[in-house]
């Protein structure tokens, strides 16, 4: 690993954020984040890993999560099926499992897991902020921040601009750093 | 027929108002069932495709009296199911799902999910998984001396940057609430907690005076394939090297001992030519009973994503039930149990007469031979065979092949004639590349040398081995059952290397490495595992120490090795990291460190060795396992064996190891290599990997002008073996009292006997109990329903299980499908402990059973 040409390239990714500091974001409420949370601990272990299924699927039609998933299918008010944010991946049960049938007692585990970061970093005010994830295995970033079903707290408010990584870099700390 | 497309929604009326709901709904265009239930309503509609409902959601949305609406279900009607009772049950399924929750996960009371937000200040370093024999990096997350995260490393050319859902959820396996943290030794019948010296000294002294009392093969070590390559070397060390005695042996002889025995009499060294690389090259991928997509999804998805962007690509599914696997799969062949060998031959004799055969490649790089047969299925004690191989002309093997027209074949495998041509054109057609794949279905098989053998014929018969895209590819299913059992040689009669305790040259290489006088190394095999709990059950074997694995829920035949503690006189010592169906029996427990608890190297399926450092402690008292050898080590009066002068314990035993694969075709890099990369594929000679073996360019071992040579294979003069193996059937066979084939095997989500993965929520949530599965139709014909408990009983043993029809998996008719992750339903109870006379490998895939109504 050369460290580094890491630290440079993490440098350059600044300066590029600074200096395409255009958009604005919607300060996010302390509810909303509380809420953004929540919702997303009922599905995961920790910030990371694979959301759990939280509804019934045809265990034999291997399109049955596409169905709904691909584009984002509006279900109805308030269920909306977010969509795919790695469409290329075809095996969806090698990694998103069902949840406990109802009354099912689970384990007892003490894992305390890696929630979401406290807030992207921005250079200045009025900087975009740095993507405050990996992007690895989140291709389409509409699916989270756009799309049906995304939650207030991280949905973007200018959506036509599709090119998000014209503005928002990744943050190269976020990748592989050995301790 | 056409299969009906439904969605089911489960809608909640205001208070009071679910009467006058369900009255509106029922009127609803669009709306064939509704079902009430208070204020709670399913309501199923028919749609062509599932976007044609969303107006009809709206509508009821906007109903007045709604309160809330939740769609339930979307998706195609099972095959074969009427219209009418798919939409029903989808409405009855709905409300009973709701009435108990809605589907969600419960969490027992004060078992709230902790999360701490990320301040950038977790610390990430690479690791291996410690699941399968895939050997995924996985880079792992610590804060504040915990895990707190894992995500795949992208840097890791395995699996790059993709895991499954048990690799994701390996932070769990840490934090069960039930960790062994402290030593026990049964006294007056129970368990009780002692200090590590009080343990280690009981066990020391029960060992000597076990060896004084009865002789040295009175005792023995049983691990698996979780030992770390240096756990499971100094395992060999101390029982080989220092004892004096030969028993030392592995799970791994249940799950891969066929596949060991099948390298060896083809190729006369272990492991595959082949590696990973040939899932981005192959055209053609045939797997041979193998349910890919849940055992080794990370690889499976690696085909999935070669043939997505590779049109021509084909996968082909040989099975006895229809699994995820299948239902990615181009073609699906269904076939009889344990009639693979009848196919393989069949294919065979279809490359000789169609001209399929790379005859220069079989002049100039292959042998002929044929073996001993009726060799009877090992199920009485002190059962011993050994093969007499004997030359064969290709002239011989074409006749033995005469057997096997594919009509014959299909007489025999169920496998229509047209399909059995095709499958023979896909392997002889010498415009694609063909990579067969194979795990327990080929390897658990009474016959499962023979099948390995048939196998590599094929890929022999027209040179499609060891070249980019083509070959025959053993998978594995532990960690390091290669890394550690199989090169190391952590199994009776086995040094390691690829060198044997019967080979006085080997011997002495051994001994010279060791520091030790040659005639402390056995020359006689000791105890296979099936021996060696046989032994334990008839007393002849006093005292065993398991490590790392859980027999007590893996054997076959369960009541027959259970005998061993009726007694009160065997003596076993069990280390490991939760309480188990193992534990419960032993007389000492040693509370284990695990994955990255302890610094470590893995050996996976395509030859790649990789390291890991510790990166957090273990809990409470618990030690890693290589500690506790050592200690025994030291008080037997073995801890010379463990002293590595400057070097650190860890490197200074690989360091000494490897001096036994240098220079003969299995060197591995040095420590510090595989510290600092992801590891790396031996032969590793100057630092350099290999890739395929025995091909020239790319083995170093491979003289120049020679382009392939087996060079292992010593006793041909470098040349592979094609073995004619005829077809025998298993040794036990349905009949009109147990009319039923009963095959075992894993789901994706629980690994090996569920020790770890059912300490963690989201796993043990996905599948929570054992099951048994059953085709739809034979459910119809006994009267059986999904969802009824069900009665399976075999002439050893029965059981209760709920049945599943339709869901993960479909057997083929006349079969039935028990996991055996479950420790609190243990189907080894039933199965038959016939093995494979060759490897000693039992067939956890066929034995006969009956089921009824509980």
């Amino acid at each position: 690993m050369n460290l580094p040409a890491m630290k440079s390239r993490e440098s350059i990714a600044v300066l590029v954020a600074a200096m395409l500091s255009l958009a604005l974001v919607t300060p996010v409420t302390a509810e909303s984040r509380a809420d953004l949370e929540a919702t997303r601990k009922a599905a995961r272990a920790y910030e990371g890993s694979p959301p759990t299924i939280p509804h019934w699927y045809d265990p034999l039609d291997q399109s049955s999560c596409i169905t709904c998933h691909s584009e984002g299918l509006d279900v109805g008010y308030g269920r909306p099926a977010p969509i795919v944010p790695h469409p290329t991946w075809l095996a969806c049960l090698q990694c998103h499992v069902n949840r406990a049938e109802p009354g099912v007692e689970l384990p007892e585990n003490s894992l305390t897991g890696l929630g979401l970061t406290s807030g992207a970093h921005r250079a200045h005010s009025e900087a975009p902020p740095v993507v405050p994830h990996r992007v690895y295995g989140r291709d389409n970033c509409a699916s989270c921040h756009a799309g049906p079903g995304t939650h207030e707290a991280i949905r973007t408010d200018h959506p036509e601009r599709q090119h998000c990584l014209q503005c928002h870099v990744a943050d190269t700390t976020m990748e592989y750093h050995m301790h | 027929m056409s299969r009906t497309h439904a969605s089911s929604l489960l809608v909640t009326a205001l208070p009071g108002l679910g009467g006058q709901l369900a009255a509106r709904l029922s009127g609803e265009p669009g709306i064939v069932v509704t079902r009430t239930e208070g204020d709670r309503i399913a309501v199923v509609l028919e749609t062509a495709a599932a976007h044609n409902s969303v107006a009809t959601y709206q509508r009821i949305v906007d109903l007045q009296e709604v309160e809330t609406t939740n769609v339930a279900y979307t998706g195609l009607a099972p095959e074969g199911m009427s219209r009418r009772s798919f939409l029903e049950s989808l409405a009855v399924t709905t409300l009973a799902l709701s009435a108990a929750g809605g589907g969600s996960q419960v969490q027992a009371a004060g078992k709230e999910k902790k999360w701490i937000p990320d301040s950038g200040a977790t610390k990430w370093n690479k690791t291996v998984c410690r699941f399968c024999g895939t050997g995924c990096g996985v880079m792992a997350g610590v804060e504040d001396g915990k895990v707190v995260a894992v995500r795949g490393d992208e840097l890791n050319p395995v699996n790059k940057g993709l895991l499954c859902v048990k690799g994701y959820h390996l932070p769990g396996i840490l934090y069960g609430k039930d960790r062994l943290t402290t030593p026990l030794i049964r006294r007056n019948g129970k368990l009780q907690p002692a200090t590590w010296d009080e343990a280690l000294d009981l066990i020391a002294s029960k060992m000597k005076t076990t060896v004084e009392k009865h002789g040295k093969n009175a005792i023995g070590m049983y691990g698996s394939g979780q030992w770390t390559i240096v756990e499971g070397y100094a395992a060999l060390k101390l029982f080989k090297g220092g004892i004096g005695t030969d028993n030392v042996e592995a799970n791994a002889r249940l799950c891969m001992a066929s596949a060991v025995t099948g390298f060896m009499t083809t190729f006369g060294s272990d492991e595959p030519m082949g590696c990973y690389d040939d899932f981005e090259h192959g055209d053609t991928f045939v797997l041979w009973g193998n349910n890919m997509a849940e055992m080794h999804p990370v690889l499976f998805s690696r085909i999935l994503e070669r043939r997505r962007k590779s049109s021509w690509v084909k996968i082909i599914d040989i099975g006895t039930r229809r699994t995820r696997t299948t239902r990615f799969a181009d073609q699906y062949i269904p076939i009889k149990p344990g009639t693979d060998l009848a196919l393989a031959n069949g294919i065979a004799h279809l490359l000789v007469k169609n001209d399929a055969v790379d005859k220069a490649f079989v002049e100039e790089h292959v042998t002929l031979k044929k073996g001993l047969t009726q060799m009877g299925y090992g199920l009485e004690d002190g059962y011993q065979f050994k093969d007499k191989p004997e030359s064969i002309s290709f002239d011989d093997y074409v006749a033995f092949l005469a057997d096997y027209t594919p009509e014959k074949v299909s007489a025999t495998t169920g496998i229509p004639v047209s399909t059995i041509q095709e499958l023979a054109k896909k392997y002889g057609d010498k415009s694609r590349g063909v990579v067969s794949l194979w795990c327990m279905g080929v390897n658990q098989h009474s016959r499962g040398t023979w099948m390995n053998n048939l196998i590599y014929n094929l890929h022999l018969l027209t040179g499609k081995i060891s070249k980019k895209g083509s070959g025959p590819l053993s998978l594995t299913g532990q960690p390091s059952a290669c890394g550690t059992v199989r090169e190391v040689g952590t199994v009776a009669a086995r040094l390691p290397a690829d060198t044997f305790i019967t080979n006085p040259e080997h011997r002495k290489k051994a001994a010279e490495i060791w520091g030790v006088p040659v005639e402390n190394i056995p020359d006689k095999p000791g105890l296979h595992t099936i021996a060696m709990f046989r032994a334990l059950a008839r007393g002849d074997l006093k005292f065993v120490w398991v490590q790392c694995t859980n027999p007590f829920v893996t054997l076959p035949n369960q009541a027959r090795y259970r005998k061993a503690f009726e007694s009160g006189e065997a003596f076993m010592v069990v280390s490991d990291v939760y309480p188990t169906e193992t534990t419960a029996l032993a007389s000492v427990v040693l509370p284990s460190s695990m994955w990255i608890e302890k610094e470590g190297l893995f050996g996976n399926t395509e030859r790649r060795t990789q390291q890991w450092n510790k990166l957090v402690e273990p809990p409470g008292q618990a030690r890693d396992d290589l500690w506790q050898i050592v200690e025994i080590g030291k008080r037997l009066g073995h801890g010379k064996l463990f002293e590595t002068g400057d070097l650190p314990l860890h490197e200074g035993l690989f360091e000494e190891y490897r001096k036994f694969g240098l220079g003969i075709g299995k060197d591995l890099a040095s420590y510090s290599q595989y510290v600092e990369n992801r590891g790396l594929r031996w032969p590793v000679v100057n630092g350099v990997e290999t890739r395929w073996r025995y091909r020239e360019g790319e083995d170093p071992y491979v003289a120049e002008g020679k382009g392939i040579e087996f060079y292992k294979n010593k006793k041909t003069g470098g040349r592979a073996v094609i073995w004619a193996r005829p077809y025998e059937p298993p040794a036990e066979i349905p009949d009109k009292d147990y009319p039923f084939w009963l095959t075992t095997g894993r789901v994706l989500e629980h690994w090996h006997t569920g020790t770890m993965t059912r300490r963690v929520p989201e796993l043990f949530g996905a599948v929570d109990s054992a099951y048994i599965e059953m085709n739809p139709e034979d459910a119809l014909t006994h009267g059986l329903e999904a969802g009824n408990q069900v009665r399976i009983k075999s002439r050893r043993g029965e059981m209760v299980l709920p049945l599943k029809l339709r869901e993960r998996s479909i057997p083929e008719k006349g079969s039935v499908f028990i996991p055996f992750f479950d420790e609190t339903k243990l189907v080894n109870y039933l199965t038959l402990d016939s093995f494979c006379p060759i490897s000693k490998e039992p067939d956890y895939k066929k034995c006969a059973v009956r089921v009824e109504k509980a």
